[in-house]
């Protein structure tokens, strides 16, 4: 079970890249966060800002220069599967089946035979049932990014990492995973943050919208969102907190 | 129902109709047309043993010879495609396969009469250097225990360099892609030795392993061994880096990774890989068994044209193309199975 006290606490996190051409890139300066069990924090801000950047220092798959990030006071040094990650490509491994798929983690872990049920709970909650034995390729762009969100979801872990994986999607598909996700956020009560392009998105899911600024990306401003769940998108409420992140993102 | 619930319900079995085929039954009675069609390959044989009885032989040189081995064999191929017949009426997969090879087969007799036709009976084609259908046949049966040993023999040359090689292959091939280290070493080496035949390395096997068959055995590994280990690097160095970070996040081990991303990930490059160190470890083999082996296939074949029994060589010949083939089948199939989650697989 997940320790709903621990916090994600991000303090003036730097990343820089080598590149050849240009020299050295700041891609994140100075950037604070903080965030709680059962919190979606939306991550927001203009292309090249660092925030898949942040998501990838969650994870441990990327190291920062400066700063710290902790969860539960421990400092994070490399990959885990208490810190969920779903990508932007939903590439599922192309030689198991759905099933297997969202069983991947608790195999490797060796807790499969344990929490063999976690696996058919999930694929019924997130409605992949009648598909438990097809592949990746025998099935569509929104079942597969079902399917992605759910091989992160079974292993209960404490944060969620969301960058962008419903980008790919037509409108309507997008809709219902977003309330797939609301779901399972009242179910296991994870930290989610989530990166995304989509204002809307963000202000229907997150309860915090951190907008970041251009490259280097730093912390520009928070916008809370208040609103009960589910949230009506096209109440005067709703559209006046797109106006306000929209304002924000006006760099100049 | 909330509104979105029934659009999800519409969703779903959308998908389901777009994407779970309905399966076809197994047991089904054929077509009239198709019962027709499967008869085709037995007008093939009559055709065979009509021109077999009713044309007379030219006086066969240089010895008198009787042919009455090609009825029974046609007796026996009737038999046998009888057996696929009747099955074939009521198996669905069977019938496809033997409706679709009918035209085929029926050619296979039209050659051997024509073969006949040249040979036996119009002398065209010159005895001993090109023996009637008949005469092969002869000597197949006549020869069997030692076609059947030299065949056993190449065979284990065969395999046994095969498991070697593909297996220590598998290894290098990962560990290659893995490590550094193993890498500096080993990649000069495949791209120096890699692209050279087996076969040149033969005089220096010969000297180094002083008998003929382990040198057979040794061309037989390099052959497979090389594209293994390379395709099976070059697979793992390339492979997308989103499958293994994914595979971080989701808590598997580095060992895990490699046996559970890596390895399956580079299935298909395997699979091209098998095909082939199978094909060149053919032609290793056949070569090595042709200097100075003393026995295989490929040695009997050179033995029994030195004595001038094309008959048997012809034989032989036969069953090298019927075991390669079968070999090359069978990979094919186990490709087939190993990547039948591949999307749009193109089938051999």
């Amino acid at each position: 079970m997940v320790d709903m006290d621990k916090k994600l606490v991000a303090k003036g996190v730097r990343r820089v890249f080598d590149d050849a051409e240009k020299g050295a890139l700041l891609a994140l300066h100075d950037f604070d966060l903080e965030a709680e069990h059962g919190e979606i924090v939306a991550l927001i801000g203009p292309s090249g800002c660092g925030k898949s950047t942040f998501l990838r220092l969650v994870a441990g798959l990327d190291k920062a220069q400066g700063g710290t990030i902790t969860y539960g006071g421990e400092e994070i040094k490399g990959p885990s599967y208490d810190r969920g990650f779903v990508f932007q490509e939903t590439n599922l491994y192309p030689w198991l089946t759905v099933e297997k798929n969202i069983a991947f983690g608790l195999k490797a872990r060796g807790v499969y035979k344990q929490q063999k049920d976690r696996v058919q709970q999930m694929i019924d909650l997130m409605g992949l049932t009648g598909f438990e034995k097809s592949y990746p390729h025998q099935i569509s762009g929104g079942m597969a990014a079902r399917v992605a969100i759910a091989q992160t979801f079974v292993q209960d872990p404490g944060i969620i990492l969301l960058d962008e994986p419903l980008s790919a999607l037509d409108a309507f598909t997008r809709a219902i995973i977003q309330d797939e996700i609301l779901k399972m956020r009242d179910r296991f009560k994870p930290i989610i943050l989530m990166v995304t392009h989509d204002i809307e998105e963000a202000v229907y899911m997150a309860d915090r919208v951190i907008v970041l600024t251009p490259r280097p990306g730093t912390n520009a401003g928070e916008v809370k969102i208040d609103m009960p769940h589910p949230r009506d998108r096209i109440s005067p409420e709703f559209i006046d907190l797109r106006h306000q992140i929209m304002d924000m993102l006006e760099f100049d | 129902m909330s509104s979105k619930d029934v659009i999800r319900e519409e969703l779903h079995k959308e998908e389901e109709r777009l994407f779970i085929k309905e399966k076809e039954p197994i047991i089904e009675r054929a077509s009239l047309r198709d019962a027709l069609k499967m008869l085709v390959p037995f007008a093939g044989m009559a055709i065979s043993a009509i021109e077999f009885v009713s044309l007379p032989q030219v006086h066969p040189l240089p010895v008198q010879y009787h042919a009455e081995t090609w009825l029974p064999t046609l007796g026996v191929c009737a038999v046998v495609y009888a057996l696929f017949y009747v099955f074939s009426l009521f198996v669905r997969p069977l019938r496809q396969k033997v409706a679709h090879f009918s035209w085929l087969i029926f050619a296979f007799f039209c050659f051997f009469t024509l073969q006949d036709f040249l040979t036996l009976r119009t002398g065209t084609l010159k005895l001993p250097f090109i023996p009637s259908p008949d005469k092969i046949v002869h000597e197949l049966i006549a020869n069997w225990d030692t076609i059947a040993m030299d065949a056993v023999s190449s065979m284990t040359t065969l395999f046994s360099g095969l498991v070697i090689g593909i297996s220590m292959g598998i290894v290098s091939g990962i560990a290659c892609g893995c490590v550094r280290l193993v890498d500096y070493w080993i990649n000069p080496l495949l791209k120096i030795i890699g692209p050279v035949p087996a076969l040149i390395w033969m005089p220096i096997f010969f000297v180094v392993f002083h008998s003929s068959n382990a040198a057979a055995l040794a061309a037989v590994f390099l052959a497979s061994w090389f594209p293994l280990t390379l395709m099976i690097s070059s697979a793992i160095k390339n492979i997308d880096k989103g499958l293994i970070e994914r595979a971080e996040t989701l808590g598997a081990s580095k060992f895990y990774i490699i046996l559970h991303v890596m390895l399956p990930n580079s299935i298909p490059h395997i699979a091209n890989a098998l095909f082939m160190a199978l094909s060149h470890s053919f032609g290793a083999m056949s070569a090595t068994e042709l200097c100075g082996a003393t026995s295989g296939l490929m040695f009997r074949i050179q033995y029994t044209r030195v004595m001038a029994n094309y008959g048997e060589v012809f034989a032989i010949i036969g069953v090298m193309i019927v075991i390669f083939a079968t070999l090359t089948a069978i990979m094919f199939a186990f490709r087939n199975w190993l990547l039948r989650w591949q999307k749009g697989l193109a089938r051999w």
